[in-house]
């Protein structure tokens, strides 16, 4: 091993730090948009309404929260697996600092009305090609590091980082083509039926390859590194790596169920996602069996436990999403509140528990330090946990229930609820419990920044690694 | 950040093992295979299965929404008249589905007052309810003025709302407890 | 015993090229079979009663997007009994009232949305046709639908918060170009009918043509 390798960590630093900021700046908008629909006088300016509101929150999540998480993977993982430094760490600080401009560009715009109004490409063509120029700034940034490597194997954690970086560039530049009318207006180029088909091909491949692809990365990466175990299998790997990528970019149509666009796209959209379910548990499969391994050490450290729960969010929501695609499930899910649940199982569960594991991996290495304090890890790990049930159970509820009273109907054929306000009464009180449910998660999160803050004020102090192998005889 | 002197070398190789590929999970996947080849050929070459299809059959067999059993009196009064049970529910309704013209109390935003002694289509159950159910067009409309100031709306039929008929006798025998003006029949 | 897929992954894992280029052939191959059949001729069925919005119309259509209405109200009815009874209760749209291909020819974007926090507004003209109810229940939901969850928005009906009657123009030009058939004297006098009028009129007008085209009696 070449000892003398000259690793950025300041780069990786300063994202894992605007991954916090974003996440909870974004993780506060959710919390009151979700009061926002309980209490309307929430409501309280133009700029701060629902409706201003809510694409801030997806976009802040998505793109500022999960983004900031996976190039501080980035930039850490990909050249200790190909034993050779970034290409530039100037191109990186350059994408860095592109990247924060673009989350507030994006919050500002945003909440003046500024939008594409196509759900999670909102934001209007010059911060589209501001995105464009730092997107490629980091892929040829990963490409000529993957040119350079000293390890000639390509570990399966760059293979899913590589798809992602490929596959956003395409969905991205074909979604957001749109005319431009002024700085702040433009008209997507497709219309109707057209525009709904390529938008949902765009937002379903976003959840694949922004929200999942690269998350699997950093499962591949920080659970080994963690539990210093091997993965349990390379062929498993393999298999649900390309049949992943290859299947996902199918499913965006199971969006429009029942809508204009053709029957037989419809069915396909249908028919790829239950094709999804073994492809996705693969990833899923190959970290559980991984922990088994160290199932001792679960009781006591929180960063496993983090991984283990959002293993299992990441198995229920691509259970439950192909399930949802399945036509007459969509004909009751679809509009309703179990959408919005499903997908906060799997953000809120999957995505936060790994980028919330890969925070707690990371810190102490880059700081040189060890935790501030295991203590807050775990209680922000139980009130976060507490918070996504509460969130989903509710919400499964309530899309449940105002599915069934839609379509509720008496003994001559008449609708039973004919009156929308009567329903949506009966929705507050599991309302009310999402929104609590919010809070609780994000008072984890704020946990998990005190704790991180606490930590690097003893920066530099040396960092020693508990082998999780011997833990528990240690603890003892 | 600059007083991290000394970096923490994290050197440590990842590895994986070939391992194998559990049977239950290859067969979940080879069955959701088999099954989307089978569901294409029956539900598209087969039986030629398309939402149009589904719709004209759901709507052709559904009960017909006009088949009531409860309708107005002989002498053309409201028979719920006077049932508690009706027009406390009929309050509900109207709260929900009347108010947004009417005002959840009755009197009136750009439909008229229903609380005041002034009927402007007649008076009586029969002519209220029939009057609901036809709705209001632009040439038929009295209303000089709506209640909140400028020009008076058309009323669609049943109010533009998805309401049976038993519900809206239910509304009028609210009506008829607040405002003794709209009398059983003439 | 190495399996076959394993020995072809091999090939893969060692080559930065070649996995960049199967995976970027892997993730096309899906996109090019979805999306270009929609774009041949007659695969969206043209419906000759709608037309493009009018110059107001499509200022308000603007608004309803620069305020996220489409996050609480979706623009599709779905090809069901409970839907179209809610959203067609007096079977103004013929035997198949509900939402097709040819109504959304003039949409530049979609507006169908994901979530019906507020109820669907793909009938809206049919529905709730009064202009005046329309502005009052804007101006304060609360009045005209009493525990409505929806903002009140009263800031558009300022007199002070007006369309920009030149940059109409610049937009009906803009979907010119992508084929929305706008003639040169609809755009030439777009100017002087928006003007003066409140973002808040536009936003009505927009709603009021929501399902007018499709509307039969």
């Amino acid at each position: 091993m070449d000892e003398k390798i000259n690793y950025d960590n300041e780069i990786v630093r300063k994202f894992v730090l605007a991954t916090l900021l974003w996440g909870v700046v974004s993780l506060l908008i959710g919390v009151i948009i979700a009061f926002q629909m309980i209490f309307p006088e929430v409501n309280v300016h133009p700029w701060l309404s629902f409706g201003r509101l809510r694409p801030v929150h997806t976009n802040g999540i998505i793109f500022g929260f999960t983004g900031g998480a996976i190039f501080a993977t980035i930039y850490y993982a990909v050249p200790r697996l190909l034993k050779t430094p970034m290409w530039s760490s100037a191109l990186a600080n350059v994408q860095f600092w592109m990247f924060n401009l673009t989350i507030v560009l994006a919050a500002l715009s945003l909440m003046a009305g500024f939008t594409q109004s196509k759900e999670y490409a909102e934001l209007e063509w010059p911060i589209d090609l501001l995105i464009v120029v730092w997107w490629v700034i980091l892929a040829v940034n990963f490409i000529m590091t993957l040119k350079n490597r000293k390890e000639k194997h390509i570990y399966v954690a760059v293979w899913f980082l590589f798809s992602m970086i490929i596959t956003i560039a395409v969905l991205y530049l074909v979604n957001n083509a749109a005319i431009p009318v002024s700085l702040t207006k433009s008209y997507s180029i497709y219309s109707g039926v057209i525009d709904a088909n390529i938008h949902w091909w765009y937002g379903h491949n976003a959840v694949a390859f922004f929200l999942t692809t690269p998350l699997l990365a950093m499962m591949y990466y920080y659970l080994p590194k963690h539990t210093r175990l091997p993965i349990f299998s390379h062929r498993i790997s393999i298999i649900h790596f390309w049949s992943l990528i290859f299947l996902y970019i199918w499913a965006g149509p199971h969006h429009l169920l029942y809508s204009p666009v053709p029957n037989w796209l419809q069915t396909v959209g249908m028919l790829f996602s239950l094709m999804l379910i073994a492809p996705s548990w693969g990833g899923m499969l190959n970290g559980f069996l991984t922990l088994t391994q160290a199932k001792e050490k679960l009781r006591t450290d929180a960063t496993l436990k983090f991984i283990l729960v959002s293993l299992t969010f990441y198995g229920m929501s691509t259970l439950e999403g192909p399930l949802m695609a399945i036509r007459d499930v969509n004909s009751l899910s679809h509009y309703t509140d179990w959408t919005i649940g499903h997908v906060h199982a799997g953000g809120l569960g999957w995505v936060h528990g790994i980028c919330a594991a890969s925070i707690y991996y990371l810190v102490p290495r880059l700081w040189n330090t060890n935790l501030h304090s295991e203590k807050l890890a775990e209680t922000h790990f139980w009130v976060s946990t507490v918070g996504i049930l509460l969130y989903v159970v509710s919400m499964w509820v309530s899309g449940v229930t105002e599915g069934l009273m839609w379509r509720a109907v008496d003994a001559a054929g008449n609708l039973q609820y004919p009156s929308w306000v009567e329903i949506v009464n009966e929705l507050f009180p599991y309302r009310l419990v999402r929104a609590l449910g919010g809070v609780l998660f994000l008072s984890g999160f704020i946990i998990m920044i005190v704790n991180v803050l606490k930590t690097i004020k003893t920066a530099g102090s040396g960092y020693k690694p508990v082998d999780l192998r011997e833990g528990v005889k240690a603890s003892a | 950040m600059s007083k991290i002197k000394e970096e923490f070398r994290d050197d440590e190789e990842v590895k994986d093992e070939p391992g194998w590929l559990p049977g239950w999970w290859m067969g979940i996947f080879y069955f959701t295979i088999a099954f989307s080849v089978y569901f294409t050929i029956d539900y598209h070459l087969i039986r030629n299965w398309t939402q149009e299809k589904q719709f004209a059959e759901e709507y052709k067999s559904a009960p017909a929404a006009v088949e009531e059993t409860i309708t107005l009196k002989a002498d053309g009064s409201n028979p719920f008249r006077g049932n508690n049970a009706a027009v406390s529910e009929g309050e509900k309704m109207f709260r929900t589905m009347c108010s947004a013209c009417h005002k959840p109390d009755g009197t009136g935003l750009i439909g008229p007052n229903l609380m005041d002694k002034e009927w402007l289509h007649g008076a009586s159950d029969k002519e209220i309810y029939s009057l609901i159910l036809t709705g209001v067009p632009q040439d038929k409309m009295k209303q000089k003025k709506s209640p909140i100031g400028g020009p008076p709306s058309p009323m669609p039929p049943k109010g533009g709302a998805p309401i049976s008929d038993t519900k809206i006798l239910k509304i009028m025998a609210w009506l008829a407890e607040k405002n003794s003006s709209l009398i059983p029949a003439k | 015993m190495t399996p076959w897929y394993e020995k072809l992954s091999k090939k893969v894992e060692d080559n930065a090229f070649k996995l960049g280029l199967w995976t970027t052939i892997a993730i096309l191959v899906g996109g090019l079979i979805e999306i270009p059949p929609l774009f041949l001729q007659g695969s969206v069925k043209k419906i000759d009663n709608v037309k493009p919005y009018s110059a107001l119309e499509l200022a308000g259509r603007d608004v309803y997007q620069e305020e996220g209405c489409f996050y609480c109200h979706s623009q599709m009815i779905r090809p069901f009994k409970w839907e179209t009874d809610r959203w067609d209760p007096t079977r103004s749209y013929g035997d198949t009232p509900y939402s097709k291909a040819g109504e959304y020819v003039y949409d530049h974007p979609f507006l169908w949305g994901s979530k019906r926090i507020g109820p669907d507004l793909a009938h809206e003209a049919a529905l709730r046709g009064s202009d005046a109810w329309q502005v009052k229940h804007l101006i304060d939901p609360r009045e005209t639908s009493p525990d409505s969850i929806m903002p009140a928005y009263p800031h558009l009906f300022e007199s002070d918060n007006l369309v920009d009657p030149e940059g109409i123009q610049d937009r009906m030009n803009a979907l010119k170009t992508i084929g929305v058939p706008y003639s040169e004297q609809e755009i030439q006098g777009a100017a002087a009918i928006v003007k003066g009028k409140t973002k808040g009129d536009a936003l009505v007008a927009y709603l009021l043509k929501l399902g007018r085209d499709t509307k039969q009696k």
